[in-house]
């Protein structure tokens, strides 16, 4: 057997080798292969209060407020989350008259974006920057009314403290969006 | 300047002159056509303003208005505070002189009032702080402050086209929500775990509201 003899050997040697090696290390996978699949195709179980990280809670209304007197003699709707929510209200906007359309308790996922939906046509969308001192919460907010964002805005909430946005004007009077931190988690 | 017989005048049209006062004063008056014709002006004057005029007419949205007041008070006094500690380091200007200033007996008078008028309701505390805004749409623009009376903090939004009148806004009352990470949409709940909503996406990350009749 010549040099070049050898030579040739050695190679389809190291060549058997390496497929060998190869086809062991891919065999544990074609092992495992068909659980990971049905793991992936498996429905993961939607993301909720009880099983998600939250950052806190908030509590949304989205509020008609005139200076006409009710007709209908209806009865507020009440917020027990907020009972002197028309006072304070009245504080900071011109009208007499604020009814509360809807309301919405959310918890503020951690590594989720949160909705809060008092309203098909005017809502928040809410995305959590992280806990502050006292209770707060640093929140990326945006405004939307159906598909438009009227306004992105980087808010640190406090409790007690809510946010009074001002919307659109309807019929004889406005829109109110007011978000509000409850304390604790 | 009002003379004395003026202020008797006054004083006898209210009603406020005392027992010896009285008899005296309507000795003047019969013996004063001139002062007499005033007087009868004068009474006149006031049964008229008393039936065209309804003195007690309450101030629309007072809340709102005293609430304005307070908030541009302390806006002045922030501002002043700012030009004072601005003038102090340089001036040298005696707090005394600063003092004697017609203008703080106003502003004096003015907060005592607004005082007097406002009860504080909001509880001292943490307040919710507007980091920064951005409105994507021109023609809208925002701005913030903090009603200490209302204890809450305004964003305002102006240019926002208003919502026509025969649209009909439905509100509704969500109890909770679930969120589908794989679809990427929210699932909102009424306190009876009916579904009411479900918030999705478009391929431009816009919302999509879906559940019930659209408008």
């Amino acid at each position: 057997m010549n040099v070049s003899a050898n030579s040739r050997l050695l190679n389809a040697t190291r060549v058997s080798l390496a497929c060998a090696l190869l086809l062991a290390s891919l065999a544990p996978l074609r092992a495992q292969a068909p659980e990971s699949a049905a793991a992936a195709a498996a429905p993961k179980p939607p993301i909720s209060a009880d099983i998600a990280a939250k950052d806190g809670q908030v509590w949304g209304a989205l509020v008609f407020a005139s200076s006409k007197p009710k007709q209908d003699g209806a009865a507020a709707t009440p917020t027990p989350e907020f009972p002197d929510l028309s006072k304070r209200l009245a504080k900071a906007f011109p009208y007499t008259q604020f009814e509360v359309l809807g309301q919405h308790s959310q918890v503020v996922f951690r590594e989720y974006e949160s909705w809060v939906v008092p309203s098909r046509d005017v809502f928040l969308k809410l995305d959590s920057k992280g806990t502050a001192a006292n209770g707060g919460l640093n929140l990326h907010l945006q405004f939307w009314q159906g598909q438009q964002v009227l306004v992105k805005t980087d808010t640190l909430l406090q409790p007690d403290s809510p946010l009074f946005i001002g919307g659109p004007k309807w019929r004889d009077g406005q829109l109110i969006f007011v978000l509000l931190l409850k304390k604790g988690k | 300047m009002k003379t004395p017989d003026d202020q008797l005048l006054a004083r006898w049209l209210d009603g406020e002159l005392s027992a010896d006062e009285r008899p005296r004063f309507e000795a003047m008056l019969e013996a004063d056509p001139a002062l007499r014709e005033e007087a009868n002006s004068l009474r006149q004057l006031g049964n008229l303003l008393r039936a065209n005029v309804d003195m007690e007419r309450p101030l629309p949205n007072a809340d709102f208005f005293n609430s304005q007041i307070q908030e541009q008070i302390a806006a002045d006094q922030r501002a002043d505070q700012r030009v004072k500690s601005t003038a102090a380091a340089g001036t040298g200007t005696s707090w005394l002189s600063w003092l004697r200033s017609p203008w703080i007996f106003a502003g004096a008078a003015a907060a005592l009032a607004v005082g007097m008028l406002v009860m504080p309701s909001a509880q001292p505390g943490e307040e919710t702080k507007v980091l920064s805004f951005y409105t994507p749409k021109s023609g809208i623009e925002a701005s913030t402050y903090h009603n200490k009376d209302a204890g809450a903090t305004v964003l305002v939004l102006n240019g926002l086209e208003a919502i026509p009148s025969d649209r009909d806004i439905v509100g509704i009352n969500v109890h909770h929500s679930e969120t589908d990470a794989q679809v990427a949409t929210t699932t909102l709940y009424d306190d009876q775990g009916g579904v009411l909503l479900v918030m999705a996406k478009d391929s431009a990350s816009k919302p999509m509201v879906l559940g019930r009749s659209a408008h």
